[in-house]
């Protein structure tokens, strides 16, 4: 079976999800999908499964052009998709969660006997020992995937398409995972593995092809004759690197530090977690997906409890209860990296996106609010970033990605907070808003802002930190310092990551 | 960890009503002669009926606010057609429950077509509906019955009244639907994950549609009772079923967020709320009470739910599926 | 197969040769040719029109003018003194009743207990008055105190259980009234002092129009201020429109959810105080068809069911046009038993315009941002 795909594009209505996505997919082949977040490697597994009709391009299975309008008519074609979100029903048992949509009946009435016996056959498959009576909701993550995998496979697919499926579960459930898709592989099924761990592509793959701003870059490349360099500069591209950022004076090594986290363990599994940022300085806290990065920064916010260790800012022990607090006492903000789902007020103008974290001072100062009161305050940050508004009544909902994603960050430069925790800032915005981000960042703790940097962005990190927090498995594994040499501290990242697959803590 | 939560759901109703039979059997001796037991369960065979009608719907994570409009409507339906003389009543009845069926097909189908939420269609429909039912008949009820009905509604076996057929018969059947039927198995797919279910293939707005439907049908089996039992067809009824009619499914264990149904516990959610308004009653406490106390278990029962879930949240393992339990999701959540 | 054929209507039209492979290239430089900016003024004036049209006040205005007319040309006596009055009454009532709502809605929340603390608040401030000898101004305070504290409770729950606001509030519907009628055993109270039934009666200004209207517009000044000049009203929209990212910009979600409730609890009680003057006694069952219409002015008035949208003078109009209809179907002799019907067939038409009237906007919006996505392209 050859899956061929070619000329795919895609865009919703402030974004352009895929421009041109091309590949080709064989039977018994484990074919890399990478690219990083934003590239539009979700997009095409929608594509490929009949979610999303795409606005152009072919989809060809063994030569015949085929469309897809559900994702029933994509699994009648031999496809089959887990995607990165388990979708399983809580309240069913694993056998009817297998067989969702296609459970047996005799005579109208559901088969328990058959569907446990099919159930159970598809679960040997997989070498995955539970009890197909069991209701889904006890299920651990990874076996959670198993399930899907396995309801995959009893679709008779052909092409089984995997949606970064390492990112929550741990080492040795991902060696178990592999051995599965190396089974399979053997036994003629076509594999697409999407992925944006290197590491795994080169130890599981022959094939990549990578992606990048909704675009094929690099089609059906055997990994056998491309490096891990060439791979990511394929990823990032050239642009990226065009301009170079001012020299940052003061890089804060003598300051105390602003933020600093003292052996913290929290209620998420976050264990001895010490970092400190100074000052002027950026910090970047480089990880993988599900590392626990963003839990770390909402137990920092009082969002979820520190259960033990101590915060400091400024040098003093505190306590944060909750945003409000972080925002008025010690002058902590946070750039969520959903913006949508929780940086934006989405159907809300522009100036009462930016404004909301400065209402009470004003409103204290004046007595009452108007969009006339608040204007003055938030047109600084909205230019200083470069956003492309007609006007500040806009409604957020209007601007494109890139300039919202500048809104959400502008409410905090109108409430000029001390530390700046940034989550994830240029995922799926364009390479230009990317580039703008860099630089206020940049600015920021040129003027004396402590910043914390949330990022999956390699080449982000080695750009914009002054020192690399490398974290994985709810703890922090390295600190280092950067050389903003990307070559050399990719490989120092990686490896120290690396370390951690291999030695396959829990 | 399902069938946990609903058998300890179950096995607490059944020992408070038990707890509460013999406080008000203590108090009261005459509790538990045969005329109060039969005033129970008739009492409890109507409101089980009109949970039923809300557990459809809560099924796939809808809600109707139109039962109560649905039983009205039904109920001047059956009274104009039993004026007539000629028409009998296996066919009023019939017809009662098409035009119930009807009445909650066109609920169904604006909630699936017009993607507007289920809450405010048939707040809507459900206005109508009554309103319509008060338009036709003027508020005067219909006075009478065919005798067949009334003894439907007011005859018994020992302590078992006639009437409890119907309640009966619904559990079965709504039992064997959701249990072992395809449709039942995808409203309750439908209800536990929309997104799984349309991903494999399962349609949610066919599942919104049935649940409205279903939920008509059994609105108008609780008029036709309601007919029996009154021995007229009074038109404001229904104007007090809203809160019954979450209370019942939600005090059995059914959630509100859809997915989880249990049709024992609603049944036992309906004994224990007639034990006690009967209870309070024989024993000289205000019989307005009542009201307050069916709030106050619906409250109980959520927030014990609510609490079970916070501490099986906090003896699992943090990295385990915690994100395909909706119930945790609260409006509040941060 | 030419995918691109596909999603016909599109605000671009994205086409690609067969097997050209590379219909990226030219969708970036087809974009502005497929779609070429329309001429500036133009536009702005279609678009404005299209704006006044859309606009729930504009449209509500027009509705109730063209059903007064028709009703005062078909009926005799509508736009006489005394039907006027009694509809600026019935206004007055039902527009604070919706404003009840309408808090809640602001917050993406329901309040169902609007009904029951309503009668509740009446049955205390009658008891104090006619049986207790308070007088009526404090027992009119002492109702209004009643409801701010019963709202209060609900939002204690709410915030600190996690629960719906849906179910907090059915519980306490029944809670209170419940409550009530065990204290009251539903019996009316008629002995008011004579101020409190001669209040709704009186006039002001033009004999047409009641008192109890002064009392709606005080309620909806004071609610239009919230909402436009106090950061109370701001962040209970942004709470309303997206309540984890006014979680994450440090509004105090708690507070500002309980002072909602709060808000909404005293709002009930006007309208409850309001209906017993208009009945001149306190009577039980005060309220029991609140439901419905709470939510009608809001949702007429271009409430957003979601949250974060509120209009305080859409919601008026939308009452104002409800119960001119009401009024209107009675000039014509329509049986008053068929307002119920009239009431949720009125709901549901202004639902189903309403979500033409999104889609439209939607589809307007996609316009726009395609047309910004496609300058920032480049």
């Amino acid at each position: 079976m050859i899956l061929e795909v070619e000329g795919l594009a895609k865009r919703y209505d402030s974004t352009i999800a895929l421009a041109d996505a091309s590949l080709t997919l064989r039977g018994g082949q484990i074919h890399a999908l990478v690219g990083e977040n934003g590239a539009g490697k979700s997009t095409l597994i929608k594509v490929l499964t009949g979610s999303v009709t795409p606005d152009a391009g072919t989809i060809r299975i063994n030569g015949r052009s085929v469309t897809f309008h559900n994702t029933r008519e994509s699994a009648g074609s031999g496809i089959s998709v887990v995607h990165q979100e388990r979708n399983l029903v809580p309240r069913f048992s694993v056998a009817e969660n297998l067989l969702l949509g296609r459970s047996p009946y005799r005579n109208g009435f559901l088969d328990h006997a058959s569907l446990t016996a099919t159930a159970r056959r598809w679960l040997d498959r997989v070498g995955l020992d539970v009890d197909p009576k069991a209701t889904a909701d006890t299920l651990s993550v990874a076996q959670a995937q198993l399930v899907e995998i396995a309801r995959a496979l009893s679709q008779s697919c052909e092409i089984l398409l995997l949606d970064e499926p390492t990112s929550a579960i741990s080492g040795h459930e991902t060696e178990t995972l592999f051995a599965l898709l190396r089974d399979l592989r053997q036994e003629g099924t076509g594999i697409m593995f999407v992925s944006h761990k290197l590491d795994e592509v080169e130890e599981l793959c022959e094939v990549a092809t990578v992606m990048r701003d909704g675009r094929t870059v690099l089609a059906d490349k055997p990994l056998a004759g491309i490096t891990r360099h060439e791979l990511i500069a394929a990823m990032v591209g050239r642009e990226y690197d065009a301009a170079a950022l001012p020299e940052r004076s003061g890089r804060g090594t003598s300051q105390a530090a602003r933020l600093e986290l003292r052996s913290v363990s929290t209620v998420d599994g976050h264990r001895d977690i010490s970092l400190s940022v100074r000052a002027g300085e950026i910090v970047g806290l480089y990880g993988l997906v599900g590392a626990g990065r963003t839990e770390l920064a909402r137990a920092v916010l009082g969002l979820t409890k520190i259960v033990s260790g101590t915060v400091l800012v400024d040098g003093q022990a505190v306590h944060i209860k909750n945003p409000h607090d972080a925002l008025r006492r010690f002058r902590m903000g946070y750039v969520s990296e959903d913006r949508k789902g929780e940086g934006l007020f989405l159907s809300h103008s522009i100036e009462r996106n930016v404004g909301v974290t400065i209402w009470d001072r004003l409103a204290r100062r004046r007595g009452w609010l108007s969009d006339r009161v608040v204007r003055p305050h938030v047109e600084e940050p909205v230019r200083s970033l470069g956003t492309k508004i007609s006007s500040l009544g806009q409604a957020v909902s209007d601007l494109s990605g890139g300039n919202q994603q500048k809104a959400s960050v502008a409410k905090w430069l109108a409430a000029d907070v001390d530390i700046l925790i940034v989550d994830e800032p240029t995922i799926g915005v364009d390479v230009r808003t990317k580039e703008d981000m860099h630089r206020l960042l940049w600015d920021l703790a040129a003027h004396g802002k402590a910043v914390l940097l949330i990022s999956s962005d390699l080449q982000e990190v080695v750009r914009l930190s002054d020192r690399v927090l490398v974290m994985a498995e709810m703890s922090i594994r390295a600190e280092v310092e950067n050389s903003h040499d990307y070559d050399e501290m990719s490989h120092v990242i990686m490896s120290k990551i690396m370390s951690v697959a291999a030695s396959g803590q829990p | 960890m399902t069938a946990r939560r609903l058998a300890n759901q179950e096995a607490t109703l059944v020992l408070v009503i038990i707890i509460a039979s013999i406080a008000f059997w203590l108090t009261a001796p005459k509790y538990l002669g045969s005329a109060n037991i039969v005033a129970v369960l008739t009492s409890a065979s109507t409101t089980v009926v009109i949970g039923f009608a809300q557990l459809t719907c809560l099924s796939v994570g809808e809600m109707s606010l139109a039962v109560g409009g649905i039983g009205a409507a039904v109920t001047v339906l059956g009274g104009m057609l039993l004026d007539q003389d000629h028409v009998s009543l296996a066919l009023v009845a019939v017809i009662c429950l098409i035009g119930g069926l009807l009445a909650g097909l066109i609920n169904g189908l604006v909630t699936a077509r017009t993607h507007l939420s289920g809450f405010i269609v048939t707040l809507a429909t459900g206005g109508a509906y009554s309103g319509l039912a008060i338009g036709i008949t003027k508020s005067n009820p219909y006075p009478t019955v065919p005798p067949a009905l009334a003894t439907f509604g007011q005859g018994q076996w020992g302590f078992i009244p006639y009437l409890a057929v119907a309640p009966a018969v619904c559990a079965v059947l709504l039992f064997i639907f959701y249990r072992w039927r395809r449709t039942g198995r995808e409203l309750l797919a439908v209800g536990g994950n929309r997104n799984a279910a349309a991903l494999a293939g399962i349609s949610v707005p066919k599942a919104t549609i049935w649940a409205h439907t279903l939920s008509g049908v059994l609105a108008a089996v609780a008029a036709i009772m309601f007919m029996g039992v009154l021995r007229q067809s009074v038109p404001t009824i229904g104007s007090d079923w809203l809160v019954s009619s979450f209370a019942v499914p939600i005090i059995g264990g059914t959630l509100l967020a859809g997915g989880e149904i249990s049709i024992g516990g609603a049944v036992l959610a309906a004994v224990l709320l007639s034990v006690i308004s009967d209870g309070l009653v024989l024993v000289n406490v205000s019989q307005y009470i009542v009201e307050m106390v069916e709030g106050i278990l619906i409250l109980a029962a959520v927030l014990a739910d609510r609490f079970r879930l916070v501490v099986r949240d906090m003896s699992r393992p943090a990295r385990q599926l915690r994100t395909i339990g909706k119930a945790t999701d609260g409006g509040a959540t941060a | 197969m030419n995918e691109g054929a596909q999603p016909a209507g599109r605000p671009v039209s994205i086409t690609s040769a067969p097997g050209s492979g590379n219909s990226a290239s030219g969708l970036a430089a087809s974009t502005p040719a497929a779609a070429p900016p329309p001429p500036p003024g133009g536009q702005s004036r279609a678009h404005r029109l299209a704006r006044l049209f859309s606009s729930n006040t504009t449209g509500l205005i027009l509705l109730i003018a063209a059903s007064s007319a028709v009703f005062s040309l078909l009926g005799t006596g509508y736009l006489g003194s005394f039907n006027l009055f009694s509809l600026s009454q019935q206004v007055a009532v039902d527009a604070v009743v919706g404003f009840s709502q309408l808090v809640m809605l602001a917050m993406a929340r329901m309040n169902l207990a609007v009904t029951s603390i309503g009668a509740g608040v009446v049955m205390l401030s009658g008891t104090l008055m006619a049986h207790d000898g308070v007088p009526a101004v404090a027992a009119l305070l002492a109702g209004l105190l009643a409801g701010a504290a019963v709202g209060w409770l609900m939002g204690w729950i709410e915030v600190h259980s996690r629960l719906s606001s849906f179910i907090v509030t059915l519980a306490f519907m029944s809670i209170y009234a419940g409550v009530m009628l065990a204290v009251t055993h539903g019996t009316e109270i008629t002995t008011l002092p004579s101020s409190v039934g001669n209040f709704a009666t009186a006039a002001i200004v033009v004999p047409q129009l009641s008192i109890l209207l002064v009392v709606a517009a005080a309620a909806g000044v004071v609610l239009a201020v919230i909402y436009k000049l106090t950061p109370a009203g701001w962040k209970m929209l942004s709470v309303g429109e997206n309540e984890r990212a006014a979680r994450l910009s440090g509004i105090q979600v708690s507070r500002i959810v309980i002072f909602g409730y709060v808000l909404s609890g005293v709002l009930a009680a006007v309208a409850g105080l309001m209906t017993m003057s208009l009945d001149a006694s306190a009577i039980p069952s005060i309220g029991s068809t609140w439901l419905l219409t709470s939510f009608i002015g809001p949702v007429l008035g271009g409430a957003a069911l979601s949250g974060g949208q509120v209009s305080v003078s859409g919601a008026f109009l939308g009452i104002v046009f409800y119960d001119s209809i009401s009024s209107g179907l009675i000039v014509l002799h329509v049986s008053t038993y068929y307002l119920g019907l009239a009431q949720g067939v009125v709901l549901l038409g202004a639902l189903m315009l309403d979500q033409l009237r999104r889609r439209v906007r939607l589809r307007e919006q996609a316009q726009r941002s395609s047309l910004a996505a496609a300058e920032g392209g480049r």
